[in-house]
């Protein structure tokens, strides 16, 4: 077990470096100096005198090669300072800092609510192909595949906030506000996952050990929901673990409509403004949490799965 | 195998595709008005025999902004899907091919699994500022590492095949054989992924539209048009409700032409591909 969480951790660096370059590159690519704006902001002019500007590049090393800048900015982004907003002047860390607790609580929710509606109805469905819960599931899927998650949320708000005046419109704070976004990417991430889960559970189904348990006298709930639901969880999970990753930062448009302030609105409202500084930053947070979710997932994987272990698991 | 062909979904998807295409490439003769027009009489009123979608709040006929707005989503989705499968396929080959190159290629593919695809096209286009073309590469760049994947494991299985083997002996070149004997067998699952992967770019064109970062008005877009009618929806919900319509119908379009293309080219994908497959799209 071990070795295969050291190997998987190893195979971490290169990906976290290649991260790193693309976040250093997001800001060299930008176009405009970052000396000039620095000193727009600070003189308040728009032209602020060449010399200064030729100065400050000097001083922030603007002037250097770039793999010279790299490793400047390797250093000073690992000891926490990732710059401040041009628009706030709020320090990067401290602006993601207050994002990531709403990003967490929204893609935690979204998970475990998608995760209602996923696995009795995959296993349901399983169980009983071609019946109407299998039908009724597999249109419903079908539709929440191809209905992109702010469609969802735009119905959701219309109906619930607009038309009956249950729920706030948009709004971070109250448990009331998490309800129309969590629900919103909920519904849109169970649809390929109830799939997936059906997929699944049919395969396990058809399994010797499914046979025996039947022929034990195990009733059929107890073999449908506990020996082979428990071999048709792992891929589901590793997709669901994707999934959450994807929710953390890349709820984008989601957060954009309920003004949910998670690291999706930051990272929008950030690239709308070309605040460079923040973009990076939130670039960084989102493929670190991206990266360590999946090492999670895999990780839960194992610990379920002995037959991972054992070598199954290709890079 | 013959019988898939015969499935349902697959027709009704292919149909529903052919609609799609025709109406984008006929726009002029099939919309009943002018886009850009103003009819500022009819502003946000709703269906009507003159307007079948109703106007939107310049006075504008929905129904037709709806079907111009085929063009940049269709087109832009086709081409951005073409430019990132041939890249991703060219590369996967390759990679199979020459082990030297494989290694790298994997590393460089991880690095863009590690960002959600919407985020990486924010970032390009952070860097380029919205527009079209900006809009193409920002989509084309989370879009390729995916088929690179497919086509690697393709690839490589192929490589092992008698038949290239035989290729080999007889002396063949690695262009020879990476063109005849290992693309031809690359092909259907790309071809699957890709018509698949068309309605993922429709929902991004849409959903960087709504943001305000993707086609820039005044081409009709169907997120622009959805984000413009959130105002008013309370007084007039066509508007966001059809571009919303819209924009489900034709990714369900393809995803019903893809799913059915998966089935009678692909049977028997990998399901350890799924997340590979769903999330860089």
């Amino acid at each position: 077990m071990f070795p295969f969480i050291l190997k998987r951790i190893a195979a971490l660096a290169p990906v976290l470096f290649g991260v790193s370059v693309a976040a250093f590159l997001s800001l060299s690519l930008s176009p405009g100096n970052p000396a000039e704006i620095a000193l727009r902001a600070l003189t308040a002019s728009e032209t602020p005198p060449k010399a200064a500007v030729m100065e400050l590049e000097k001083e922030m090393g603007l002037d250097r090669p770039l793999y010279v800048q790299y490793w400047r900015w390797l250093g000073r982004t690992l000891k926490g300072d990732l710059g401040h907003s041009y628009q706030t002047g709020q320090s990067v860390v401290s602006a993601i800092g207050q994002a990531l607790g709403p990003s967490a609580q929204l893609a935690g929710a979204s998970i475990l609510l998608a995760l209602v509606i996923i696995l009795p109805f995959g296993a349901l469905s399983a169980a009983m192909p071609g019946s109407w819960v299998d039908r009724a599931a597999m249109t419903g899927s079908m539709i929440a595949v191809s209905t992109p998650d702010f469609c969802v949320g735009v119905v959701l708000f219309l109906v619930l906030s607009v038309q009956m005046d249950l729920l706030p419109v948009a709004g971070y704070g109250s448990f009331s506000n998490l309800v129309l976004p969590a629900v919103t990417l909920a519904v849109a991430s169970s649809g390929i996952t109830t799939r997936l889960m059906r997929t699944c559970m049919i395969q396990s189904l058809e399994e010797k050990y499914v046979i025996t348990a039947r022929s034990k006298g195990m009733g059929e709930w107890r073999v449908t929901g506990l020996h082979a639901m428990k071999n048709a969880l792992p891929p589901v999970l590793t997709y669901l673990g994707a999934q959450m990753g994807y929710l953390f930062g890349g709820a984008v448009v989601v957060e954009s409509i309920f003004l949910w302030p998670g690291l999706g609105s930051l990272l929008v409202d950030a690239v709308r403004a070309r605040d460079m500084y923040v973009v990076q930053g939130c670039i960084l947070v989102i493929a670190c949490v991206y990266v360590l979710i999946n090492l999670a997932v895999d990780m839960l994987q194992v610990w379920l799965d002995p037959r991972v272990r054992e070598g199954a698991y290709e890079g | 195998m013959k019988d898939r062909w015969k499935s349902p979904g697959m027709l009704l998807g292919m149909v529903l595709c052919a609609i799609l295409v025709f109406f984008a490439v006929f726009a002029p003769q099939v919309a009943p008005h002018d886009p850009d027009r103003q009819h500022l009489a009819h502003r946000l009123e709703g269906p009507s025999a003159e307007f079948p979608l109703g106007a939107d709040k310049l006075g504008r006929c929905v129904a037709s902004r709806i079907i111009y707005g085929l063009r940049p989503s269709l087109g832009l989705a086709v081409t951005i899907t073409a430019l990132a499968g041939f890249i991703g396929t060219s590369l996967g080959i390759f990679a199979a091919y020459f082990k030297a190159l494989d290694a790298l290629l994997m590393r460089i593919t991880d690095c863009f699994f590690a960002f959600p695809g919407i985020v990486m096209a924010l970032i390009a286009i952070s860097i380029l500022g919205p527009g079209e073309t900006s809009l193409m590469i920002a989509l084309a760049l989370p879009g390729w590492p995916k088929y690179a994947r497919v086509a690697r494991s393709k690839a490589l299985s192929i490589r092992e095949c008698g038949y290239v083997e035989a290729s080999r002996a007889i002396g063949a070149g690695p262009f020879y054989i990476l063109r005849h004997c290992i693309l031809p067998g690359v092909l259907p699952s790309v071809v699957t992924i890709s018509t698949l992967g068309i309605g993922g770019k429709i929902i991004h064109i849409a959903g960087l539209g709504f943001l305000g970062l993707g086609v820039q008005p005044p081409v009709p877009e169907w997120g622009t048009m959805l984000i413009k009618g959130l105002p008013v929806i309370e007084v007039a919900p066509h508007v966001s409700l059809s571009a919303m319509a819209a924009i489900s119908l034709s990714v369900l379009a393809f995803t019903m032409l893809g799913e059915g293309l998966r089935d009678v080219l692909d049977p028997r994908s990998n399901l350890s591909d799924w997340r590979k497959l769903q999330f860089a799209s």
